[in-house]
């Protein structure tokens, strides 16, 4: 087993566990950790890639801001449940019942069981490329010149998401009429 | 590389900006109004535009944006939606005391520009931009009356369902770009003649339906829509209904007839199921409906089915009339909405009931009604009667007669329900009497509608023939 391979390997199992604990965890701002310690685990995967601009980018957006943010929203919310977690609930009575576990697990290991195989036998046309030297200098020409409207439409969609976060959450007071 | 054959986008563009600026600057009494007056300048502006601009067909940006007969089609259908939701907007956001009125103005624009972007997109990237663009603004407007739990429920539920949908898709392109490594839909077409139909392209092609089905709320993704009608701002869900609809639609025509031409036959059969279901469960679903947002939110998941058959069909006639169908759909169902916003702005609850007596208190909406009515059926004379005759045609062209009496028996059972709001309409005593007041520009949006409709009606072919034109492959 090649070292590359290895890497591979463990960053994947920290990326999934880290997920899987992310929607089991019981406080939220576990989960927030958690997911954090995903995103490194995806920032590692785009280093084995060569894509070291997109590692650190991942690492600077997603786990230092957005899960920052996270962390913020769960402290400045007023409602005890999201800030305390859900009531605890035998962990195998969870996964036994049919509603929570079994009818989700079956759905979602046939689902896996499906794309597997299929993965298995796809011609897949990626072929490997040399590494880049300087991948922020590739990725800035590409993005003002084969990318230039996605790239300007992507800062449309974050305006109207501020506009919107501001719209549905600032209180009446707040602005002067 | 030249701006200008999009100019129309960057005009729309530059006044959602200015008109931000207008919302955080101007500090008068009267900020809706002001607003409404800049969207509906800021909308005509890039109509005028788009009328002017030098007609250009073919590919720009790299590929990104494809600008043909049906992309000019949408470019020009959705600001004039714009128009009409932002003429219906403002009394509707006065009556409900809504806190921010002015954003969200701007919200609707930028909807309306990543529908544009939508129909002219040639790569998935742009697509999926768009479309998110679209259903990012659309959560918000669902949820835009803060102190109704109806309007936050219909907001959440849109965008859980939303964001799920958008996974689906996302997971179907990323197999897309895997197999054929490029996101490019001329490119992918390219490839995929080639590969023929391995089962991952299938379960990806499946995966894109069922994204993009989501959007269109077909059957069985469908759960999301009544909810999200019923609680939305009225005029939020007039929009709902007719442009972000219309708009996945135009994306489901750049995929698939675009990008995976090859698989035809396996496309055309996945949605010819879907048809049928769609249309026969919306049009059941809708006869038990008691509020009349939720009736016309089945009633347009029924119309989705329709649109469908256009789908299955997999020609470009069937292509023809899905955008002939989208037109008469689009300007009758506005009025529809139109009408439930001068009503629902007095009477306050949206149900069947309100609408008892209506031919005495406002005997113009209540025969508007009547036709727009019609026109959703599809009886001769009115715009939808064309767009079911073609979609008919189509589908009988590509041997499924089959599906073409579905949609007929479909058509009977919509009477049902439509009839119960005119008998209530017209048969049924008053329950608040006294004429209905009506605000000037919702008359003006039911009367241009109505004239939409009746023209689309009487005079179809010289439409029909432009259509024809633009669409004709080669």
């Amino acid at each position: 087993m090649n070292l590359q391979l290895l890497a591979f390997m463990i960053l994947s199992l920290v990326t999934l566990g880290a997920a899987f604990k992310v929607i089991t965890a019981r406080f939220i701002t576990h989960a927030a950790l958690y997911l954090a310690l995903s995103f490194v685990g995806v920032a590692g995967l785009f280093l084995l890639l060569n894509a070291d601009f997109l590692a650190a980018v991942q690492l600077l957006v997603y786990v230092g801001a957005i899960t920052t943010m996270l962390i913020f929203a769960v402290m400045l919310s007023q409602v005890e449940e999201i800030r305390q977690g859900a009531a605890e609930e035998g962990f195998w009575r969870r996964i036994l019942s049919a509603r929570f576990g079994v009818i989700p697990l079956a759905v979602a290991a046939a689902l896996a069981g499906v794309i597997l195989y299929l993965y298995r036998f796809a011609n897949w046309k990626a072929v490997p490329v040399a590494p880049d030297p300087n991948t922020t200098r590739s990725i800035g020409q590409a993005m003002f010149t084969t990318y230039l409207i996605p790239f300007e439409v992507a800062s449309l969609v974050l305006l109207v998401a501020m506009i919107g976060a501001i719209v549905l959450t600032m209180k009446k007071e707040d602005r002067s009429r | 590389m030249s701006y200008l054959p999009i100019l129309p986008e960057i005009v729309l563009t530059a006044a959602i900006l200015f008109l931000t600026l207008v919302v955080v600057f101007y500090q008068g009494e009267n900020r809706n109004g002001v607003m409404m007056t800049g969207t509906i300048f800021g909308l005509s502006v890039t109509l005028l535009t788009l009328a002017f601009v030098p007609p250009f067909a073919g590919y720009l940006f790299s590929g990104m944006l494809t600008l043909d007969g049906m992309a000019f089609f949408f470019r020009w259908l959705f600001p004039a939606v714009g128009l009409f939701v932002a003429f219906m907007a403002r009394e509707f956001l006065e009556v409900k005391k809504a806190e921010n009125p002015g954003e969200f103005y701007v919200i609707l624009l930028l909807a309306i520009l990543g529908m544009m972007l939508m129909a002219s997109s040639g790569d998935l990237i742009t697509i999926y931009l768009g479309l998110e663009l679209t259903s990012i603004s659309s959560y918000i407007l669902a949820g835009y009356l803060r102190e109704d739990p109806k309007s936050g429920e219909a907001a959440i539920k849109y965008f859980l369902m939303g964001a799920l949908a958008s996974g689906v898709l996302l997971f179907g392109m990323s197999l897309f770009y895997g197999l054929t490594g490029a996101t490019n839909l001329v490119s992918i077409s390219g490839i995929l003649h080639q590969v023929g139909a391995p089962p991952l392209v299938l379960a990806a092609m499946v995966f894109l339906i069922i994204g993009l089905g989501f959007k269109v709320a077909a059957v069985p993704f469908h759960m999301w829509a009544p909810d999200a009608y019923e609680g939305a701002p009225t005029p939020v869900t007039a929009f709902f209904s007719v442009g972000p609809k219309a708009a996945a639609f135009a994306a489901i025509i750049r995929v698939f007839t675009d990008g995976l031409s090859s698989l035809v036959w396996e496309w055309s059969l996945a949605f010819a199921v879907l048809a049928l279901i769609t249309m026969t469960l919306g049009n059941l679903t809708a006869l038990w409906q008691k509020n009349v947002k939720r009736m016309l939110a089945y009633s347009s998941i029924a119309h989705a089915g329709y649109i469908m058959v256009g789908l299955a069909a997999g020609t470009w006639q069937g292509t023809v009339a899905m955008l002939l169908y989208l037109l008469a759909y689009v300007f009758t169902n506005l009025g529809i909405f139109a009408v439930v916003t001068a009503l629902g702005n007095r009477e306050g609850k949206d149900e069947l009931t309100d609408f008892t007596g209506l031919s005495q208190r406002s005997p113009y909406l209540a025969a508007a009604l009547v036709v727009f009515f019609l026109s959703l059926i599809g009886i001769p004379f009115t715009a939808g009667f064309f767009g079911k005759f073609l979609l008919f045609g189509a589908a009988v062209q590509s041997g499924l007669v089959w599906l073409a009496l579905v949609m007929a028996v479909n058509s009977a059972i919509s009477v049902g329900y439509y009839y119960t709001v005119v008998r209530n309409m017209y048969l049924v005593a008053p329950k608040n009497k006294g004429a209905l007041p009506v605000a000037g520009e919702l008359k003006l949006v039911v009367t241009v509608a109505l004239l939409v409709t009746l023209i689309l009606g009487l005079f179809f072919e010289p439409v029909l023939g432009r259509l024809v034109a633009f669409t004709l492959p080669g």
